[in-house]
C-alpha cells in the first residue's frame, strides 16, 4: 500500500518507494517533483517565491534558491544519486486577473525554478505551468508519474498525468 | 518572533467583536440586494500557519468563488469573500434573473455581478472596521476568481507570506434565508504590521 506523504505550502519532503507525494492549492506557487529512478528515492517541494535575496530565513523551503538546494541534500542523505535526478514542475498559474504582481510571481517562480534545475545540471523532463487555474499534485515516486488536478469546464475537476 | 505570538485571548476576542460588527453590517447590505433574510453565525477567528492552509477546509478542493478586496493607507492588507458554487449561482440568480450552470465560464455581466458583491459585503466590514479603530482605509478594485478554496485563500495570503508564516483568518458564515448550509467566508489577511497598528490603535 503506497503512502500518501502530504507537504504544506513552502515545504519540502524526500522519500523512498513506495511513496507518493502530494501538494495542494498550488496557485502561483510551483510544485516541484525529483526523481532518483535507479535508488527509488524521490523529493518534492512546494516554491512559493522565486528568490530569497539573500538574506537568512527559517524557513528555506519557501524559495527556489534556497528550498531546491535542501531538498537534494535530503535527497542524498536518504542515498540518492543526485546526478541520476530528473524532474517535473507543475504551478506558476495567475489565479486573481488584474493582479499585475501576482502574474508575475507565477512565471518569476518558473523561470526561477528552470535556472537552479539547469545550475544542478537536472534535466527537466516536463511541466504544466502557467494558466489560471490552480493545481494539486500527486508524484508516484515509483513509476515517476505526476498527476495533476484543476478545476475545468462545467466545474468539474479534470486530471491529467505527465 | 511573529507579532502573531502577541495575540492572546483578549485580542482574538476584540478581532472577533470587529468582526461581528463588520459582517453584521455586511449582511444588512446583501439583505437590501437580494431583498432576502440574509443572517450571520459568529464567526470564528483563527490564527493559521500558511503552510496548514490546505488542511483548513472540509474539501479544500471545492469549487468556489473568490473575490479579494485589496486595501491600503493605515492599514495594508486584503479582504477575501468566498461562495461556494451553487450558493454563488443562486445569488446571480437573484440579481440578474440568469441561471449559470457553469461559473467557470462567467461573462463580463456575471463576473461584474460578483465585483459589486465583493465591494458592498467587504466595502461595510472595511467601514466598521475603520470605526472601530479610527483608521483611514481605502479599497482597491475587486479581483475575482473561480478555483478550488484552498488555492484561492494561499494565494491570498502569499503577498505576507515573505515576512510572516502566519495570518488570521475571521471565519463566517451566511445563511440566505431559502439556502440551507451556505457556505461564505470573509477573511481578514492583515500585513504584520497593520495587525500591530491595529492592535495598538483599539488600546491592546
Amino acid at each position: 500500500m503506497d503512502s500518501k506523504l502530504i507537504i504544506g505550502i513552502g515545504e519540502f519532503k524526500a522519500a523512498k518507494n513506495p511513496s507518493i507525494l502530494v501538494t495542494l492549492g498550488l496557485g502561483s506557487c510551483v510544485g516541484v517533483c525529483l526523481r532518483d529512478s535507479a535508488s527509488g528515492i524521490g523529493g518534492l517541494i512546494h516554491v512559493m517565491l522565486p528568490d530569497s535575496g539573500g538574506k537568512v530565513v527559517n524557513k528555506p523551503g519557501k524559495y527556489a534558491d534556497l528550498g531546491i538546494p535542501k531538498l537534494l541534500e535530503e535527497m542524498a542523505k536518504l542515498g540518492a544519486n543526485i546526478s541520476r535526478l530528473e524532474a517535473k514542475m507543475a504551478g506558476g498559474a495567475a489565479m486573481f486577473k488584474n493582479t499585475g504582481s501576482s502574474m508575475e510571481v507565477g512565471k518569476r517562480n518558473v523561470e526561477a525554478i528552470r535556472k537552479v534545475l539547469a545550475s544542478k545540471r537536472i534535466r527537466l523532463l516536463s511541466e504544466d505551468t502557467g494558466g489560471n487555474r490552480a493545481r494539486s499534485i500527486e508524484f508516484t515516486v515509483e513509476s515517476g508519474v505526476l498527476r495533476i488536478r484543476k478545476v475545468g469546464g462545467g466545474e468539474t475537476t479534470e486530471m491529467i498525468e505527465i | 518572533m511573529s507579532i502573531y505570538d502577541e495575540l492572546g485571548n483578549v485580542h482574538i476576542d476584540m478581532l472577533k467583536e470587529i468582526g461581528n460588527i463588520g459582517t453584521g453590517n455586511a449582511a444588512t447590505a446583501l439583505s437590501m440586494m437580494t431583498s432576502k433574510k440574509v443572517e450571520i453565525t459568529v464567526p470564528s477567528v483563527s490564527i493559521v500557519d500558511v503552510s496548514q492552509i490546505p488542511f483548513f477546509f472540509r474539501d479544500p478542493e471545492k469549487v468556489t468563488i473568490g473575490i479579494q478586496l485589496p486595501f491600503h493607507e493605515e492599514l495594508n492588507g486584503k479582504l477575501l469573500l468566498l461562495f461556494d458554487s451553487d450558493p454563488g449561482r443562486r445569488i446571480l440568480e437573484l440579481l440578474i434573473g440568469f441561471r449559470n450552470d457553469d461559473l467557470t465560464c462567467m461573462d463580463e455581466m456575471q463576473k461584474s455581478v460578483f465585483s459589486e458583491i465583493g465591494n458592498i459585503v467587504c466595502g461595510s466590514y472595511l467601514v466598521s472596521l475603520t470605526q472601530f479603530s479610527d483608521l483611514f482605509v481605502n479599497s482597491d478594485v475587486p479581483q475575482i476568481t473561480v478555483d478550488m478554496v484552498s488555492a484561492i485563500v494561499a494565494e491570498s495570503c502569499l503577498t505576507y507570506a515573505e515576512e510572516e508564516d502566519k495570518t488570521i483568518l475571521i471565519e463566517t458564515n451566511f445563511e440566505i434565508e431559502d439556502q440551507s448550509q451556505v457556505e461564505a467566508y470573509l477573511f481578514l489577511i492583515l500585513e504584520p504590521k497593520s495587525v500591530e497598528k491595529l492592535l495598538h490603535s483599539l488600546g491592546m
